[in-house]
């Protein structure tokens, strides 16, 4: 029986890897792309920064969030609002609960443009958008570069569902252009997917709603995801790390691409705003950050309010001295350099 | 005189304060049924007001500093004390308007506050020290104690005195030992301390820092798993990401209700729940700076000091007014949401 055992673990390889099975086939480089609207991007970091500004940011506050939970929970805890669609995402690729971070936690079944799938004559309005339209069953390549050719159906091989190559949409999801009224919402939970798929292991493995920017016990990461080498942990930044707090544990079938892009997202200036997660502004996820407040040493001797390129502290730049004493220090100087400059005595 | 523009709307009135002159603190006197202010001024003056409402609030005395007057605090009724840079430590007879120096520090006066239960008038100062003064037998401290740096921020209730320096430590001290503190522990919050204040029930504390964060602490360390911090005073620009982070120069009691009041550089004001840690209610803005808050005795006043504290990099032209705004206070927004 074990020899047909690797093949079983192939059919589940899906949409980031490229085929790796089929010699033949010229290994593509794929870049990375965004599950709400499909736009590929060169590499993570403008992914994410895409991500932040166009799908996770609060249209209230504009505050950037990390995920669409966190968005979602943002607006629920702050503005008392509850957000029911990713902004700026096809139909189909709206739902605030799924966690999508850059290329991580993007379904396994999900192919580039399979949430409009139907709509051919829609692809011409959207010249960013990389359309080649097809069913889930049939992207087994995945997304190519652009105006790249759909391969062939795959059958055992392909990433959808045995048994789909070729099926009608399973849901007659009307492609639409972004910006246009959805007709009516998708299915909660994992839009652009059979109803009848099992859920991807990710989401069993988390069981309920993502945790979304509170993130696991025990620090932001989380334990590694099963399957994860020991090596590739190594990688990870440490735990005080804490934009990334809104990840949740992985598939393990992405693992080595994570870790590949955890230790890419590592360098992100983010500042020390980022403590405590994305989540909701100020007061509610207070616990988080007091589990940040004893560990890093990030600040505390820093002297300069220039905290990053675009993050600073109304306060002169020497922490060390008060407001105070700086302005008793102020009316001092002034007073000798003009005698009568400082007259307290009105 | 200089007397700010009279704005009044149905829940808030201005006090007759002079413009020009900067605040550095504001208290209301804590016995039920005053409506006595005090207001320390960058001019020298302490300022006592009888505010009772738009059309009827008043100055009901006046003295000076020699130097800016950095705190003051209420006694009793009939009774303020205050601190400047002067080093003295100063306090009038408000009826007979007369005043006297109660004794002195060797550097500049930061912090006071009258402690109820025992008593005493507590002071703390860049002379990296803190002392306890009876207004009834002046000249010297009742008791003192030294501190590793300056004292940047200090409260005292019941028999607690909670000072934090500019070292980021912070001292717990019980009033009738002041030999030793008798806690010691860091600051919660990485940046310098702004501001510290002692819940009502005293069991607790908040303390703030220039970088627009507010901690909550427990004087108790076995109940310091509650304790947690928040950002707060913080302005984003939706257009280019970047954000500005306020330091947060006053955290105010509610004297019933154990929420708390916060005011930052930003020229805004917070009304917090602790227990639910959700923000009650968020005032107006404010022309400048918040550089102190004091709840009135009932507790349905709220005194809001505006005045320019010279944090910005460059100095606003012109300079915006100081002014004190007295804001009545729904019972809904100062009650914790249960």
């Amino acid at each position: 029986m074990k020899w047909w055992r690797p093949t079983l673990r192939r059919r589940r390889k899906t949409h980031p890897e490229p085929p790796h099975e089929m010699g033949r086939k010229k290994k593509k480089v794929e870049k990375p792309w965004c599950w709400y609207c499909n736009r590929d991007f060169e590499d993570d970091k403008i992914l994410i920064q895409h991500q932040k500004a166009k799908h996770f940011k609060c249209h209230m506050c504009h505050k950037k969030l990390f995920s669409g939970p966190g968005l979602a929970i943002h607006c629920m805890q702050v503005h008392k609002e509850t957000i029911d669609k990713i902004p700026g995402a096809v139909v189909g690729r709206d739902s605030t609960e799924i966690e999508i971070y850059g290329m991580q936690g993007i379904p396994e079944d999900a192919t580039r443009g399979a949430a409009e799938y139907e709509d051919v004559g829609g692809s011409s309005k959207r010249p960013r958008m990389d359309n080649f339209m097809m069913p889930p069953g049939m992207a087994g390549g995945g997304g190519g570069p652009p105006g790249g050719i759909p391969m062939p159906p795959m059958p055992g091989i392909s990433g959808g569902p045995p048994g789909f190559p070729g099926m009608p949409p399973p849901f007659g999801m009307p492609g639409m252009p972004p910006g246009m009224p959805p007709g009516f919402p998708p299915p909660p939970g994992m839009p652009g997917m059979p109803p009848f798929m099992p859920p991807p292991p990710f989401m069993a493995g988390r069981g309920g709603p993502p945790g979304g920017p509170w993130g696991p016990p025990g620090g932001p990461m989380g334990p590694p995801p099963p399957g994860m080498p020991g090596m590739m942990r190594g990688m990870m930044p440490p735990p005080s790390q804490p934009h990334i707090s809104g990840q949740s544990t992985v598939p393990s079938s992405y693992s080595d691409r994570l870790a590949q892009e955890r230790s890419d997202r590592a360098p992100i200036p983010e500042g020390p705003l980022a403590l405590g997660g994305g989540g909701g502004g100020g007061y509610g996820n207070g616990t988080q950050e007091q589990k940040h407040e004893g560990d890093g040493d990030w600040a505390g001797k820093t002297s300069s309010s220039q905290l990053s390129a675009k993050i600073r502290i109304v306060h002169p730049d020497d922490h060390s001295i008060s407001l105070e004493e700086r302005r008793l220090n102020m009316i001092a100087s002034r007073t000798s350099s003009h005698a009568a400059g400082y007259n307290y005595r009105q | 005189m200089y007397s700010a523009p009279s704005l009044h709307t149905s829940n808030e009135f201005r006090l007759p304060f002079p413009t020009h002159v900067g605040i550095s603190k504001v208290q209301f006197c804590h016995e039920t049924g005053s409506n006595l202010l005090a207001v320390s001024a960058w001019d020298g003056t302490v300022r006592v007001y009888d505010v009772k409402d738009y059309s009827d609030s008043h100055e009901c005395g006046i003295y000076y500093h020699g130097k800016p007057a950095l705190c003051c605090t209420f006694i009793d009724q009939n009774a303020v004390a205050s601190g400047g840079a002067d080093f003295c430590v100063k306090m009038m007879d408000i009826e007979c308007r007369k005043d006297w120096t109660l004794g002195q520090h060797a550097a500049p006066v930061r912090c006071m506050e009258y402690n109820t239960r025992l008593g005493y008038i507590a002071t703390g100062s860049w002379d990296n020290s803190v002392k306890l003064w009876d207004h009834r037998s002046p000249s010297t401290a009742v008791q003192a104690a030294s501190v590793p740096d300056k004292v940047y921020a200090m409260d005292t209730k019941g028999e607690k005195l909670i000072v934090a320096t500019r070292a980021r430590s912070i001292h717990i001290y019980d009033i009738r030992s002041m030999r030793e503190p008798e806690q010691t522990r860091e600051s919660p919050l990485k940046y310098q301390t702004r501001a510290l204040a002692i819940f009502p029930k005293g069991d607790a504390f908040v303390v703030s820092s220039i970088e627009g964060r507010v901690a909550v602490e427990y004087v108790d360390p076995n109940e310091n798993t509650k304790k947690y911090a928040f950002k707060c005073h913080r302005t984003k620009d939706a257009g280019d990401g970047s954000e500005l982070i306020f330091p947060v120069n006053a955290i105010a009691f509610h004297p019933r209700h154990n929420t708390f009041a916060s005011g930052g550089s930003d020229a805004v004001v917070n009304l917090w729940d602790p227990f639910n840690r959700k923000r009650l209610v968020q005032l107006h803005k404010f022309d400048t700076t918040i550089a102190s808050l004091s709840f009135s005795s009932s507790g349905d006043q709220l005194a809001i000091a505006s005045s320019y504290q010279y944090e910005q990099e460059t100095d606003p032209m012109p300079m915006p007014d100081n002014t004190i705004t007295i804001r009545r206070v729904a019972e809904n927004e100062c009650r914790p949401r249960s």
